[in-house]
C-alpha cells in the first residue's frame, strides 16, 4: 500500500497519466500525502495538465 | 491550518492551463477555495501570474475581486506591492476597487508608491487616485516613495498632483516624520537629495522625538552618502548630536559630521591640499576625498593641476553649493588678478571662487593684487578674498591701504613651526590661520618628534592627527593635509575625532625653537625671501 502510493504522488510530480491509469476511483480521490495533499493537487501545484484532466474525468475535485 | 487547494497551487505557481482545466470542470465554487485566508485570485496577483490572473478574474464577481487577506489587502494591494504592472492593469480593468483600504488603511497607491514602479503609480493616478491619502499612521504617498527610494515615482507624484510640493511639505506622519525621515531611515541618499531639491522639504524639521533627518539617519546607521547627502543639503548639528551619535555606538556618523565643522565666517575647517597632485592623482585623490566629505579644496594657479581638479568636480555628485574652492593668484599674475582668476575659473570648470587668496606677499604689488580681489568680489566673482604667506608687517600693508581685513590667511603652521605672535595678531584682527605643512610633507623625522608621538599615544591617535588638531585648538586654524589615498584621507579627517587637553596643547605649543621661526621668515635663503621674490612668468 505504501510504495502504491509513493508511486501515484511520484507520478503526479512528473505527470504520468499512464501510472495512474490502474488506480480505482476511491483511490484516486481519497490517497493523501503528508502534507494532507491530494493527487490532484500535487498534479496541480507541478503544472500537469494531461494528469489534472485525467483526475478531473474520474471525478476527483479535491 | 487548512490545506492548500488544488487551485491555490495551480495558481501561485503560475499554470494556467491547469487553472483553467480545474475551473472548467472542478465544480462551481472552486475558485473561493482559499488556503488561509489567501484566494487564488490574491496568490496569482502576488506572484506576477497575469495569465492566471486573467483567467481567475472573468469568475469573480467585482466583490470578490475585492476580498482581502487578514491584513487587509486585496489583490490589487498585493500586486501594487510587488510591481507587477500588468496585473494591476487586468485587475483594474475586471473592475477592481483602486481606492481599497486594508486594515492599516494603505491604498494601492501607498503600496505602489513604496514598491517603487512608476508605470503603476502613473496608472493609479490616471484611476483619479487620491495622492493625498492618509493611512492609519497618517503616512502619505510621499512617505511610501521616500522609503521605497525610487526618485522616479516621487518625480512622478510631483509632476502629475496638485499643490504636490505643498502636500508634501507639510506631510508629516503620527511620530512627526517628514517624508525626509522615512528616505534616510531607509538610507536612501538619492531619494534625500531630491526631497530637498525638487520638492522643498525642510532638512532640519524634528520629530516627535526632537530629531531632524540627520539624527535619524545617523542613529539608524545610514551609510556615509546618505550622512553626505543630508550634510550637502543644509543639515545642521550640534556638539550634542554628535555625542549622542558616538553615545549610540555611531561613531562613523558622528566623524562624518565632526569633519564638517565649520570656522568663522562659515569656510569649512578641513579642506583637501592639492599641491604636488597631478593627473590622475589628482582627479582620483579629489573624488575619494568627496566620498569621505571632503567639501573643500585648497588649489592655486601655481600648483598647475586645476584642469584635473575641474575634472574630478565635473564628475562628481555633488552640489556647487555644497562644495567650498579656495585658490590663489600667483605673483606673475599680480599685474592681472581677473585674468588669472577668470583662468583659474575656466580650468576648475567653476563660475566663482568661494576663496581668493595673494599667493605671496611679493613687495610693491601685492597690496594692489588684494584690492583687485576685493573688487572681483563685489562682483561675485569671488565670495571671500584672503592672503598667503602674510607676515605680520604684510597684513599691516593691507590696513594701512584701508582695505578690508582677509578673511584668512594661508601659513605653514604646526606645532614645531609655531608663528605665536603672528597668529595672535590674525586672531585679534579676525583673520583666521590657514595651517599648511601640518604633516611636514610627510616628513617621517618631524612626524616621530617624542612629545608628538606621546601625545598621540595617550589618545591612541597618530602623530599627524595630532599636529592637525593642535593646529584647530591651539591656533584655531584652518587644515588643509593633502592624500591622494583614500585611507590617509580618512587619517586626516580623523582630527575631528578628538579633542586635546590643556596639558597636550601646552607641551605642543613649547616645541618651536626661535632660530627655526627666523630661518622661515627673516634669513636670506629662507621660504619667505624665496617666496615673495618668485614671481617670474616661468615658474608657472
Amino acid at each position: 500500500m505504501r510504495a502504491m502510493q509513493k508511486a501515484a504522488f511520484k507520478a503526479c510530480d512528473r505527470g504520468d497519466v499512464d501510472a495512474l491509469a490502474e488506480l480505482s476511483d476511491d483511490v484516486l480521490a481519497t490517497l493523501r500525502d503528508g502534507e494532507d495533499s491530494s493527487l490532484l493537487h500535487r498534479a496541480s501545484k507541478h503544472g500537469h495538465e494531461r494528469v489534472v484532466d485525467f483526475l478531473l474525468s474520474r471525478g476527483v475535485v479535491r | 491550518m487548512r490545506a492548500k487547494t488544488a487551485l491555490y497551487e495551480a495558481a501561485a505557481n503560475g499554470h494556467v492551463n491547469v487553472v483553467r482545466a480545474l475551473l472548467d470542470r472542478g465544480g462551481a465554487n472552486v475558485h473561493k477555495s482559499k488556503f488561509n485566508d489567501w484566494s487564488p485570485l490574491m496568490v496569482a496577483a502576488s506572484h506576477g501570474h497575469v495569465a492566471v490572473v486573467e483567467a481567475l478574474a472573468g469568475r469573480y464577481s467585482p466583490a470578490d475581486l475585492d476580498e482581502s487577506n487578514r491584513e487587509g489587502n486585496t489583490a490589487l494591494h498585493l500586486a501594487c506591492r510587488n510591481a507587477h504592472v500588468d496585473v494591476v492593469r487586468l485587475l483594474l480593468a475586471a473592475g477592481a476597487n483602486p481606492e481599497a483600504e486594508n486594515h492599516n488603511r494603505r491604498r494601492p497607491l501607498h503600496a505602489a508608491c513604496h514598491s517603487g514602479n512608476a508605470a503603476i503609480v502613473g496608472i493609479l493616478l490616471d484611476r483619479g487616485c487620491d495622492a493625498e491619502a492618509r493611512d492609519k499612521s497618517g503616512g502619505s504617498v510621499y512617505h511610501e516613495a521616500a522609503e521605497g527610494g525610487s526618485v522616479d515615482v516621487l518625480a512622478l507624484l510631483l509632476t502629475r498632483c496638485v499643490n504636490a510640493k505643498s502636500f508634501a511639505q507639510s506631510a508629516v506622519d503620527c511620530a512627526g516624520h517628514s517624508p525626509l525621515h522615512a528616505a534616510a531611515a531607509a538610507h536612501h541618499a538619492a531619494m534625500c537629495r531630491a526631497l530637498v531639491r525638487s520638492c522643498g522639504l525642510d532638512v532640519n524639521a524634528r520629530n516627535h522625538a526632537g530629531q531632524p533627518p540627520l539624527i535619524t539617519a545617523s542613529l539608524k546607521g545610514a551609510p556615509d552618502d546618505v550622512v553626505n547627502a543630508l550634510l550637502d543639503a543644509g543639515a545642521s548639528w550640534t556638539a550634542a548630536d554628535v555625542a549622542l551619535a558616538r553615545q549610540w555606538g555611531k561613531t562613523r556618523a558622528a566623524s562624518l559630521m565632526a569633519r564638517r565643522e565649520p570656522a568663522p565666517g562659515s569656510i569649512p575647517r578641513l579642506f583637501l591640499g592639492t599641491y604636488k597632485l597631478m593627473g590622475d592623482d589628482a582627479v582620483r585623490g579629489v573624488a575619494s576625498a568627496l566620498r569621505a566629505g571632503y567639501r573643500a579644496l585648497d588649489c592655486a594657479e601655481f600648483y598647475g593641476n586645476q584642469q584635473a581638479i575641474g575634472a574630478a568636480l565635473k564628475g562628481c555628485a555633488v552640489d556647487r553649493s555644497a562644495l567650498f574652492v579656495c585658490s590663489k593668484v600667483w605673483n606673475a599674475s599680480l599685474g592681472r588678478v581677473e585674468a588669472s582668476v577668470r583662468d583659474s575659473l575656466a580650468a576648475l570648470g567653476l563660475d566663482y571662487l568661494d576663496l581668493a587668496l595673494v599667493h605671496w606677499p611679493v613687495r610693491d604689488r601685492h597690496v594692489h593684487a588684494y584690492a583687485d580681489l576685493v573688487a572681483l568680489q563685489r562682483r561675485g566673482l569671488v565670495r571671500l578674498v584672503g592672503v598667503s604667506n602674510y607676515k605680520v608687517a604684510d597684513l599691516e600693508a593691507l590696513e594701512r591701504a584701508g582695505l578690508p581685513a582677509p578673511a584668512v590667511n594661508q601659513i605653514e603652521l604646526s606645532p614645531l613651526l609655531y608663528h605665536r605672535e603672528l597668529v595672535d595678531y590674525m586672531r585679534a584682527h579676525g583673520i583666521v590661520p590657514m595651517a599648511y605643512r601640518t604633516l611636514f610633507k610627510g616628513s617621517g623625522d618631524k612626524l616621530a618628534h617624542p612629545v608628538l608621538a606621546v601625545v598621540a599615544r595617550k589618545h591612541g591617535r597618530t602623530a599627524g592627527q595630532v599636529s592637525n588638531r593642535w593646529a584647530i585648538q591651539a591656533c584655531g586654524a584652518i587644515v588643509l593635509p593633502k592624500s591622494a589615498d583614500a585611507g590617509r584621507q580618512e587619517e586626516n579627517a580623523g582630527a575631528f575625532d578628538f579633542a586635546l587637553d590643556a596639558d597636550d596643547v601646552y607641551a605642543l605649543s613649547a616645541l618651536t625653537k626661535p632660530e627655526d621661526l627666523a630661518a622661515w621668515w627673516e634669513s636670506e635663503g629662507g621660504t619667505y625671501a624665496k617666496g615673495v621674490g618668485w614671481d617670474t612668468a616661468a615658474a608657472l
